[in-house]
């Protein structure tokens, strides 16, 4: 069952001669439940590509359906809402509130929601990542990969359709990110979570079920290391 | 969303506050004129209006908390429903009620058919289990009456080989059974496993034991380097299972003319890992994924005996005990298959 889908999505930037085309016409499906790797190199348009999966910009053409909702036909109001609901975001520089302890920025997009703490839900998440001993700490007292750990916390809280996950290891030195990416798997394998990740890294990428190469802007063949369809 | 109707019920008060009063200066004016003037009259009206404002402003309140409890009311319930907790509005005529009656039909209904999907599954996993299980028996007699069999005095050479094949092929299916029946207690969930915080070297070492007369045999040397205090959460007996598999493997592929294992173990944080290194013929990068698949067998290894469960089984009892396996290699100079066991 597809959750996320993309369809001959475009976005160009300038006009005429000088028209730059981040993404020229890209087509994805995601299933529930599965983790997904884009790999590409810089400039190639996989960060354009993950903002527009978010409804962070939008699109010159093409449709994006999250949850079976097309997200650029929503306003920027309701867009916020459903980057708040349906969406986790996991940022290379964390994204954390310094004052706000371990345990409080996890909670924090649900209590930004209005909707209660699902307090049995996180504690899972808590335990899963290892973190039950560092929800006191403030994020300054935390490893760059404590720190990361707690924005995945925070972005799998809120139950979201699909996380997306910006460069999550580019921080963090090869063993932790190991560890990060192993977390992550087994977490979308546990919560039944769809994960789209971007990473430049191909040994990242490795851990995840199906790696998606991005070249300027276009798919590339998939026929490629661990791109054995599911 | 909140703040945005919080505003929308602030401009609706403004305006029925501004009508009402309106309306109410309207009224005393009026009962003030028709009763000539009485100031008395006028404060009396005065008193009364403010008293209806107060009532009509209590009432509002009561009315929007009232709306507020309805909405965290109905929020409780869909997690007490999702969560499968008994009714919270009970019986009774309620819109809520009602409400609460549909949505946990709903819940229920998805989760009947997910019950039914996994019913399924787990029968055909059962059925594998059973199978397995009746064939132990027979199987244990075939072996018997062989070896009773070659006994037999005053058989010919012909009927000799002919035993020592059947004694072989029956010992391949004894192990292929026995794997099989491992592996559905382990799918099926039958078999409890045991993790505790405890030191890997146990693990390493009965591994180690078990696969060092193969690697003796074709010249393959062992090296371990591993911390006696390196701890993992883990069952030691299975987790021996697992890299006794990943030994095997590794010794399987490496080439007659010898080589080296390098077993590597490493604490971290989160995970403790081992690497399994060897010198054999290495996997493409295409299979890296599929080798784990059960009977998966490389086309490469169909001169090696085998029928694609050992790392499959691996896989499968890393998972249980809340690790990971993935491996990497090079093709032609050798495979590096690396676990993950929780360190905390």
């Amino acid at each position: 069952m597809s959750i996320l889908q993309i369809d001959q999505l475009k976005k160009y930037y300038g006009k005429g001669e000088s028209v730059v085309k981040a993404l020229d016409g890209i087509s994805l499906t995601v299933d529930r439940g599965e983790f997904v790797a884009i790999v590409g190199t810089s400039g190639s348009g996989k960060s354009t590509l993950l903002h527009m999966m978010g409804g962070l910009d939008r699109a010159t053409e093409g449709k994006v359906h999250v949850d079976g909702n097309d997200i650029f036909g929503m306003n920027d109001e309701h867009l916020t809402i459903f980057r708040r609901r349906s969406v986790g975001f996991i940022f290379q520089s964390y994204n954390l509130i310094p004052i706000l302890n371990a345990y409080e920025n996890i909670v924090l997009p649900i209590e930004l929601d209005g909707t209660p703490v699902d307090k049995e839900h996180v504690d899972r998440i808590i335990g899963a990542l290892g973190l039950a001993e560092k929800v006191h700490h403030l994020p300054s007292n935390l490893s760059g990969g404590q720190q990361q750990r707690v924005a995945i916390a925070r972005a799998l809280a809120t139950k979201p359709s699909i996380v997306l996950a910006d460069e999550p290891t580019g921080n963090l030195d090869s063993k932790t990110s190991q560890e990060v990416m192993i977390l992550l798997k087994q977490l979308s394998e546990k919560f039944n979570q769809t994960i789209v990740m971007i990473t430049h890294n191909e040994e990242i990428a490795q851990t995840a079920d199906r790696i998606v190469r991005i070249e300027d802007g276009r798919i590339a063949s998939r026929a490629g290391i661990g791109g054995v369809g599911r | 969303m909140r703040i945005k109707s919080d505003s929308r019920w602030g401009v609706i008060y403004a305006i029925f506050t501004g009508l009402f009063l309106l309306v109410m200066l309207g009224y005393i004016g009026a009962v003030t004129y028709y009763t000539g003037m009485d100031t008395a009259v006028g404060w009396a009206s005065a008193g009364f209006v403010m008293l209806l404002l107060l009532l009509g402003g209590t009432l509002m309140r009561v009315m929007k908390s009232e709306a507020t409890q309805t909405v965290t009311a109905l929020n409780e319930m869909m997690d007490r429903a999702i969560n499968g907790q008994p009714l919270q509005t009970g019986y009774t005529e309620s819109e809520v009620s009602s409400l609460e009656h549909r949505f946990i039909r709903y819940v229920e209904l998805s989760s009947t058919h997910e019950q039914k999907a996994e019913a399924e599954k787990s029968s055909i996993k059962a059925l594998i289990s059973d199978i397995s299980h009746q064939t132990k028996t027979p199987l244990t007699n075939i072996v018997l009456y062989t070896d009773l069999l070659g006994e037999t005095p005053g058989l010919d050479e012909e009927a000799r080989q002919y035993i020592a094949r059947i004694k072989d092929q029956s010992a391949k299916l004894d192990w292929l059974v026995h794997s099989l029946i491992k592996m559905s207690r382990l799918e099926t969930g039958i078999i409890a496993i045991r993790a505790e915080l405890t030191p890997l070297i146990g693990a390493v070492t009965g591994a180690v034991s078990q696969i060092y007369s193969a690697a003796e045999h074709k010249g393959i040397e062992i090296a371990i380097d591993c911390d006696p205090g390196t701890l993992a959460r883990h069952d030691a007996k299975w987790t021996t299972e697992a890299l006794f598999n990943l030994l095997e493997n590794a010794v399987k592929y490496s080439g007659s003319s010898g080589g080296r294992i390098a077993i590597t173990v490493r604490g971290s944080e989160m995970f403790t890992r081992i690497d399994i290194a060897d010198t054999g013929i290495g996997i493409e990068e295409g299979e890296w994924n599929a080798i784990f698949k059960r009977f998966y067998r490389s086309p490469k290894t169909a001169e090696y005996e085998g029928v694609g469960i050992g790392l499959y089984l691996t896989r499968e009892i890393l998972t249980a005990q809340g690790g990971y396996i993935k491996v990497s290699s090079v093709l032609g100079e050798g495979s590096v298959f690396s676990i993950f066991l929780p360190a905390l």
